[in-house]
């Protein structure tokens, strides 16, 4: 008799499954709507890169004089600066007008896609900068980064 | 930087304060400018005596009852009242 091995995942690739949606107005973080998701704006076809999104949790030593091992005590949670990475427009049209300096809102990640039943990540967010990507031998591109407000709801059920 | 608020016809009660400048962006998702909220009733702050309380935001007029009769004052007897 041994342990049983947990439920084998169906892997995928991120590029081309995963939706990163803008939502301005969500009541309960924990629990977005539907029609909060819907009224949002899906930024996924125009991202070429992603930075940050991780949710961490800090440690404190907890050391004892009766032992040389020195143990660890779970303290804050942190998440730290965030970015996503846009391409620019031609004539201007593009993310820095919805995602402007101080802008404020939601970032929602359906890592699996926004298909009901699954979870999603969602992040309260402020614009901090968004700097123009000056390398002038790859395609034009704007890095919009953000400061994570408040503690994240992670793994939140997507709504039907 | 020009600000305008917009709602949205399934969130009727959640509008959003947005740069000017996004507004296109708001609309292809079914987003339309609106007049801005009515300002919330004030709160009377909470202190350790108790919890804050609302207060109207329309200032509400001051009843004031009529100050009561005074009694007749009495005279004090003197000692020629007595004689």
């Amino acid at each position: 008799m041994s342990a049983t091995p947990i439920t084998a995942s169906d892997r995928y690739y991120r590029q081309g499954v995963s939706k990163c949606i803008w939502v301005p107005t969500i009541a309960t973080l924990a629990s977005p709507t539907r029609s909060e998701i819907n009224a949002g704006t899906d930024l996924s076809d125009e991202i070429s890169a992603v930075s940050g999104w991780e949710v961490t949790g800090n440690t404190e030593d907890a050391p004892a004089l009766g032992s040389v091992f020195i143990g660890k005590v779970s303290s804050t949670t942190t998440a730290g600066d965030s970015s996503l990475t846009f391409y620019a427009d031609s004539t201007s049209t593009d993310v820095r007008t919805l995602l402007a300096r101080g802008s404020a809102g939601f970032i929602v990640w359906a890592w699996e896609g926004d298909v009901a039943g699954q979870l999603a990540d969602v992040f309260p967010v402020k614009v901090t900068s968004v700097p123009k990507q000056t390398d002038v031998s790859s395609v034009a591109q704007l890095m919009v980064n953000f400061a994570i407000t408040r503690e994240p709801a992670e793994n939140v059920d997507i709504p039907a | 930087m020009a600000t305008v608020w917009m709602k949205h016809e399934t969130l009727p009660d959640q509008p959003i304060h947005v740069d000017e400048k996004a507004v296109p962006h708001y609309q292809s998702s079914g987003w339309e400018l609106t007049d801005a909220p009515a300002k919330p009733a004030r709160k009377k702050p909470a202190t350790a005596d108790g919890p804050g309380e609302e207060v109207s935001a329309v200032p509400v007029e001051e009843v004031t009852e009529p100050a009561p009769e005074k009694p007749a004052r009495r005279r004090a007897p003197k000692e020629s009242d007595e004689k």
